[in-house]
């Protein structure tokens, strides 16, 4: 077929591959569609720059860019949960944690004991105003911890339970009244709220009560929070503790941007960038470790508040001892001590260590961690059940756990495979690397492990917590800097709550409640290291490892960055935002 | 032909004061686009229905899930139940939660505590912004490769297109992401890693400000562009390599028209049609599928949102998000289908 045109240009020949082949003028040709669109490519990326410089903003002084993969969970601090720098730097404390972690005064004046330890009574600074304007008194601290102790929520509340009465004597006289004297004093953690706000709600409307202005009387002010995006505070130039208003505190930061990031290699990039300042802990060593060399970067090692740990389901009938609870869904060999030993034994720390961590933090061994300083009992190197896996299989031949039937997998005396199922949480990505290493190590010594079993937090947390149906799991804790917290997660109240172990021990109770009201440091230092130990020799947990704090920040905008065990930033002491200065 | 409506319409003028034969009065209802507006409604009520009860279908205990600890008393746990209507009976909760979304109203976060439709509303704008600056990108880019490789099909030209477009098709968005932040972010430091506006930046304007987002806007739209460029591409170029075999195209040639006309009037206005169906297609479809770019951006926009709220498992926020896209995909497919049936008359009378 032959098409003729009025253009002799464009005559195609039958038979030609295509219609619109030859016989028609390109109405875009390539060359030039390609010269447009490159052209208009190099024109845009040439021209950004000058065109960044004439418009765009530029970045304020005086401003601490904190990239973090949270803000926080809500600005209620009631019922808050997370990491608790921001609400301390927009609530006063009566005490707050200093650079090394230990308590010391902060809105409060002075403080004296009293009726052995359990009668504190603080006098606080006068002249104190809230955001707002109004007058901060002893009124509103009663009001305060009278609210925490009762609504028993958030991450203060079980700080409180202790707490039996709170008397205002006067605007400036707090007396606070506890069951014995407390471990830890609450006044340490709990934010300071305005009654003349918060007074009058019911408990369901502070459930849901979104507190989007903030009013505290803190360092800074609330400026503006997006959820899950952005968070700025303004400096509250009124704050007693600025050196400027004769307080303790130099840092002369105007402004701090809390941005959320939502992994860790977009906050190193924004870091490398000097899109922020300073980042929150970076779990990953490769990611850290990356980050090294990078002009005006510093990147730094802290002793952390972390312990990565192997929890074993010993869930026993209190009135059958050595039978499993009826609630218990786990696998009642594991009530048998030898087997939790023979793993502990067969574990090589060093090994998770080096593979799990990069190497970046400390091999396992007792239940709190070394970031608390002397409260941590070290158990010397000869002592420690680890990395011995012919020690396991001895002590397991010797309790009569043999494999009778050639299959690899041990027997009880009963003829019961040691065969147990392993959880790892998957929401932090090392839990799951934890138990892959291990089920090798336990499968070394014998024992067979059905597989490792992923689940997310809110499905493990009920397996393990509410349901205690599990045999092993890996999981993290993370512990203000006393020792209560973790020890408490032994006790034999706390099943169905904090205990992950469903452990109970009358010794090891009486030492920890006993540590709790004990005023005497040494003694107190004493029945710590005493009930670790006790907990140590039980199994219940294998400690995996402590890891270090892994964090990094910029020196070309801010200076004066100090060194804080547990990290420069999400660690429980607000000391980085009130010293740092600008550069 | 003319449609059911318009042959069964009455020919004479009606009695005064007579009332309306029930047919006349109902007859719009059977009409196309009301029939599509009842379609819609009927499959948002069955997504609001199945996203209710597929949340409560999740293991664990919602009031633990809120309480975001364990320490807490079981009278600490009943009154968070109480104070999140979640110690009614589930069919009470279902019928609440029916009569709160049509009063726009869709709870509170179990983790922000604060209206789900303040953490919501910032962050579909967003998303719209971002998937907007991306559609642009992708229909300009693939109607312009898509027409190039289709009106010079089986030509060199053609293949690379082609093969160009399929390979970027096949890319995993967060690797392309990933590599434009390594490029012009961290080694050209041409534009920010992540977020929608510089963390402590001053604007001196307005237009600053427009400028600055615009910055962040590039490489997470560049990055939708890119992975999606080559649907539409591909679309437009089969599109177009058919219909040049028609008749009519035939006849303008033989009719002597210049070659561009017949390009853009003849053949691209009939290729047309399917690729502005998905087009009305990859708008829902990014509206639900910017997650992995706007968590390699930090852009926090829905998809962003939803990610934390996985990880969170905050039901109400997660409810309300899948719901908010789900009208999104509906309008815009029902959209989609009443200007379909505008283009093409056989839609409506079949």
């Amino acid at each position: 077929m032959a098409i003729t045109r009025r253009h002799e240009s464009n005559r195609v020949e039958e038979g030609s591959m295509s219609n619109t082949e030859g016989i028609l003028q390109n109405p875009i040709s390539r060359r030039q569609f390609m010269a447009y669109t490159g052209k208009a490519g190099m024109a845009a990326m040439l021209a950004s720059p000058i065109v960044a410089a004439a418009c765009g903003g530029e970045t304020a002084s005086g401003v601490m860019r904190f990239g973090h993969l949270n803000i926080f969970d809500t600005p209620n601090p009631v019922v808050t949960v997370s990491t608790p720098d921001m609400h301390w730097l927009v609530y006063d404390r009566l005490m707050e944690f200093d650079d090394q972690l230990s308590p010391k005064l902060a809105l409060a004046t002075s403080r004296e004991l009293s009726n052995g330890g359990a009668t504190v009574t603080y006098t606080i600074r006068a002249g104190v105003e809230f955001h707002d304007g109004e007058p901060l008194t002893s009124a509103d601290i009663k009001y305060s911890f009278e609210l925490y102790r009762d609504t028993k929520k958030g991450l203060f509340g079980g700080f409180f339970e202790p707490l039996e009465t709170v008397e205002a004597p006067d605007d400036l006289t707090v007396v606070l009244h506890f069951s014995g004297p407390p471990a830890l004093d609450p006044s340490v953690g709990a934010p300071i709220i305005p009654a003349h706000i918060w007074q009058g709600m019911s408990p369901e409307d502070i459930d849901i009560f979104g507190n989007d202005e903030m009013i505290g009387s803190g360092a800074f002010t609330l400026n503006n929070y997006t959820p899950d995006t952005r968070l700025v505070l303004d400096r509250n130039s009124d704050w007693w503790g600025w050196e400027t208003n004769g307080g303790p505190k130099p840092g002369t930061l105007e402004q701090i941007v809390k941005v959320q990031l939502a992994n860790e290699e977009t906050i190193a990039n924004s870091l490398r960038n000097d899109e922020i300042d300073v980042t929150g802990t970076l779990s990953s060593p490769d990611i850290w470790a990356g980050l090294q060399g990078e002009p005006d970067v510093v990147v730094e090692e802290y002793p952390g508040l972390v312990l990565d740990h192997f929890g074993i389901n010993v869930y026993e009938d209190p009135n059958n001892p050595g039978q499993p609870h009826p609630d218990s869904g786990g696998n009642p060999l594991l009530l048998d001590p030898v087997i939790r030993e023979a793993m502990s034994w067969a574990m090589d720390r060093q090994r998770l260590v080096d593979l799990v961590l990069g190497g970046r933090g400390e091999k396992g061994t007792v239940v709190l961690p070394p970031g608390l300083g002397e409260a941590f009992l070290e158990i010397p190197e000869g002592e420690q059940a680890n990395g011995n896996p012919a020690k396991a299989r001895e002590i397991l031949d010797a309790a009569g756990y043999i494999d009778r039937d050639g299959d690899g997998v041990r027997e009880s005396p009963d003829g019961e495979k040691l065969s147990f199922r392993l959880f790892a949480s998957t929401v932090i990505d090392r839990l799951p690397l934890y138990a892959e290493l291990i089920k090798p190590m336990l499968e070394d010594i014998g024992m067979e492990i059905q597989g490792v079993f992923g689940e997310d937090d809110p499905t493990l947390i009920q397996r393990v917590f509410v349901d205690a149906d599990w045999d092993m799991y890996t999981w993290v804790w993370q512990t203000p800097p006393d020792a209560t917290f973790m020890l408490s997660v032994q006790s034999c109240d706390q099943f169905g709550n904090l205990s992950d172990t469903y452990y109970c021990d009358a010794e090891y109770e009486a030492l920890f409640k006993a540590q709790q009201t004990e005023g005497n440091p040494t003694e107190r230092l004493r029945m710590v290291k005493q009930a670790q130990q006790i907990f140590y020799d039980s199994f219940a947990y294998c400690v995996m490892a402590y890891p270090t704090k892994l964090q990094a920040y910029r020196t070309s905008n801010l200076t004066g960055w100090p060194f804080i065990n547990n990290g420069i930033t999400t660690n429980w002491s607000t000391e980085t935002f009130l010293v740092v200065s600008e550069a | 032909m003319t449609s059911t409506a318009e042959q069964g319409a009455p020919t004479g003028p009606e009695p005064v004061g007579a009332p309306a034969p029930r047919t006349v009065r109902w007859r719009w209802l059977r009409s196309y686009p009301a029939r599509r507006v009842l379609q819609a409604l009927i499959t948002l009520f069955m997504v609001a229905t199945f996203n209710f009860w597929l949340f409560r279908m999740l293991p664990g205990d919602p009031a633990r899930l809120i309480a975001r600890e364990s320490r807490l008393s079981p009278e600490a746990f009943e009154q968070l139940r109480e104070s999140f209507g979640l110690n009614e009976p589930a069919w009470s909760q279902y019928l609440t939660y029916l009569t709160k979304i049509v009063r726009f109203d869709t709870g509170i976060s179990f983790k922000a505590r604060m209206p789900v439709t303040d953490l919501l509303r910032p962050a579909l704008s967003n998303t719209l912004i971002l998937t907007g600056a991306a559609l642009v990108l992708i229909f300009v880019f693939g109607l312009a490769f898509g027409i190039v490789a289709g009106w010079r099909r089986g030509t060199r030209t053609d293949t690379s297109l082609t093969l160009t477009a399929l390979t970027l098709w096949s890319l995993p968005t967060f690797w392309v992401g990933l590599m434009l932040v390594l490029l012009f972010s961290i080694t050209l430091g041409l534009l920010p890693v992540a977020g929608i506006r510089s963390v402590a930046a001053i604007y001196r304007t307005p237009l600053d400000e427009v400028w600055d987002v615009l910055e962040h806007l590039v490489l997470p739209a560049a990055t939708i562009a890119i992975v999606s460029v080559g649907s539409i591409a591909l679309i437009m170029r089969n599109s177009l390599a058919e219909v040049a075999d028609e008749d009519y195209m035939l006849a303008a040639r033989a009719r002597g028209l210049r070659p561009s006309t017949i390009l853009w009037r003849y053949g691209v206005r009939n290729a047309f049609l399917p690729t502005f169906t998905l087009m009305a297609l990859t708008l829902g479809l990014l509206m639900a599928g910017t997650i992995q770019t706007e968590v390699v951006f930090s852009w926090p926009g829905l998809g962003l949102l939803m990610y934390e709220a996985v990880q969170d498992r905050d039901l109400p926020l997660l409810e309300a998000a899948f719901f908010v896209i789900a009208v999104i995909v509906v309008i815009a497919t029902t959209i989609a289908d009443l200007f379909y049936s505008r283009l093409d008359p056989r839609i409506r009378s079949s």
